[in-house]
């Protein structure tokens, strides 16, 4: 497996192992003035990957949807490598769900990759060898090589995820946002992504990434995020999600359990109810 | 059947109006590829009505149709996203409240002439027999330009079509792209009106597009099949109106249809009637399982 196809990092000067490379400053967003975030301030280095969690409405798709550009602040701001952030930009990819796609649509899996590529392929002509090359090996890193030809609506829920991972490998930012991309995989998925993660960080990426799944932000995460509108925790994993903290967040919905896993016997996870 | 072929190609009217339906059903093929797999043929529909009061005041005034159509089409256009913005009306709500309307203010309109039964009829239905040169050099011109407009933003209108949330996220302004599209619908059925009709141009634009969804799972080559689809029904509807004397529209929107459901039974793999006796094979030969399993899902 090899994520290094082309080094974008390369090209932006290198910053010291503290500095942010992206960051929410009193960030608010309100939807028709009911408020979605509220001041949130938070700031990302390279290297991390950070779990959003929290419950359905408490921000997190709006909070990944700011940090790409999408949506505008109310109030604060995005700031990019020390500049603010007027709209997307080509150094943050973000992962839509899987939901919002429609997936009868005629295309193929590398049809779909390539379009990661569409805008900086010229306009007037096709894909050519080597946007092919790079959504291959894209395809490779996500173990979807082998169904490159297949029509997407032919796919499961964890091979769709593993589409939109390869889609955004090929943009080759440095700054990748997940909205929920585990809900609803498979565990091969799973590991995939993780496998996928690890070298992306390893090459000094930033990975965020929204979910409401407990154990898989333990698993996948350097760090946690509590977020229900405005941060409730933030810090390692270990540290931020204690049984407290969870049950601000989820609005005392959470029970937390011991559980005897395989790993360590008596480490309290925590379970929806 | 030579003679039946080439019979109706001996008069000049006949042949305006084959190239005039041929190139109608090639552009509004294509076009439909796009109104069909972004869901939007009520929208479609809705447009080719709604453009009526500015064909019918271009028609009364003798400006300009292509003008008065685009003209009827923002005002509408831009009348559905204010009465949306407020989130009680929905989209298609908003696009029922519109069409109807427009269309009601079109032959309040028409009625005011003359020869208004004559004429609405016209609108209506199409007159393809009445195709002249300049009606050809104009759907020519309109054509070429809806078809540029689609090729070169084929990728944005792709990505606004699958996964808006991606284009979005990709930098794209789904407004402009949405506007865009509108604009090459209405021109697409602007040039159609004189063809087709008002109301049966929307089986042009779907029709066509739908039965070639049916026969593959690829974009390019659906595009190239819609495409001839369109055309080919054009050609057939056309001889099947100058032997049976049935108004030209509806003999073409009828061959498309019947195409369609020919392409609904019997398209390799999905159609309902090949899928079956695919399947009867299956159990007649479970010794072929491998190969039935290759061949579809």
């Amino acid at each position: 497996m090899n994520v290094q196809h082309h080094d974008p990092a390369a090209s932006i000067p290198p910053f010291a192992p503290g500095d942010a490379v992206i960051r929410a400053d009193h960030l608010s967003i309100h939807y028709d003035r009911r408020p979605a975030l509220d001041d949130v301030t938070l700031a990302f280095v390279p290297r991390e990957r950070i779990a959003i969690i929290g419950p359905n409405g408490a921000g997190k798709s709006t909070l990944l949807k700011a940090i790409a550009g999408m949506l505008p602040p109310s109030h604060g701001e995005i700031v990019l490598h020390d500049r603010p952030l007027t709209g997307t930009d080509p150094r943050i990819t973000y992962v839509p769900q899987r939901a919002g796609a429609d997936w009868t649509f005629p295309i193929s899996v590398l049809d779909v990759v390539l379009l990661g590529m569409a805008r900086t392929t010229p306009r007037w002509r096709r894909f050519g060898a080597s946007e092919r090359t790079r959504a291959h090996d894209a395809l490779r890193d996500v173990a979807m090589d082998h169904l490159a030809d297949v029509q997407i609506g032919s796919l499961s829920g964890g091979q769709q995820q593993r589409v939109f991972l390869a889609r955004a490998l090929v943009q080759c930012s440095d700054i990748l946002l997940l909205d929920e991309p585990f809900a609803g995989v498979d565990v091969p998925t799973q590991e995939t992504f993780i496998q996928v993660f690890d070298q992306l960080t390893a090459r000094g990426a930033t990975i965020i990434f929204a979910t409401h799944d407990l154990l898989q932000a333990r698993e996948a995460a350097s760090r946690a995020v509590l977020l229900n509108r405005s941060v409730i925790a933030d810090g390692p994993p270990d540290e931020a999600m204690t049984p407290a903290n969870l049950a601000r967040t989820f609005g005392g919905e959470v029970m937390v359990l011991p559980i005897a896993r395989p790993a360590s016997d008596t480490e309290p996870v925590a379970v929806l109810r | 059947m030579i003679d039946t072929i080439l019979t109706p190609w001996q008069h000049g009217f006949m042949q305006h109006a084959f190239m005039a339906i041929i190139m109608v059903g090639v552009i509004c093929g294509i076009t439909g590829v796009f109104v069909t797999l972004r869901g939007m043929a009520f929208l479609g529909d809705a447009l080719s009505h709604a453009i009526f009061p500015g064909v019918v005041i271009a028609f009364i005034t003798g400006g300009n149709f292509l003008v008065g159509a685009l003209i009827a089409a923002f005002i509408v256009s831009l009348g559905i996203g204010a009465v949306t913005q407020n989130g009680r009306i929905s989209n298609d709500t908003a696009i029922g409240v519109f069409f109807v309307g427009a269309f009601a203010l079109g032959v309040a309109l028409l009625s005011l002439q003359k020869s208004y039964v004559r004429d609405l009829n016209a609108f209506l239905l199409g007159s393809i027999l009445g195709v002249t040169p300049s009606d050809l050099r104009l759907i020519a011109i309109v054509g070429a330009l809806v078809l540029g407009i689609i090729f070169w933003f084929r990728r944005e209108l792709t990505m606004v079509s699958f996964d808006r949330t991606f284009a979005k996220a990709s930098g794209l302004n789904l407004w402009f792209y949405d506007q865009l599209f509108l604009i090459v619908l209405a021109f697409t059925i602007v040039i159609s009106l004189q063809t087709v009709g008002n109301i049966l141009v929307l089986a042009m634009l779907v029709t066509p597009a739908a039965t070639a969804r049916l026969l593959t799972d690829r974009m390019l080559p659906m595009l190239a099949l819609s495409a001839c689809i369109g055309a080919g029904s054009g050609i057939v509807g056309l001889y099947l109106s100058y032997y049976q004397g049935i108004p030209s529209g509806s003999g073409v929107v009828l061959v498309a249809t019947g195409v369609f459901f020919v392409a609904y039974l019997f398209a390799p793999r999905t159609g309902i009637v090949t899928s079956r006796i695919a399947y009867r094979r299956h159990r007649a030969h479970p010794e072929h399982d491998a190969d039935f399993l290759a061949s579809g899902d």
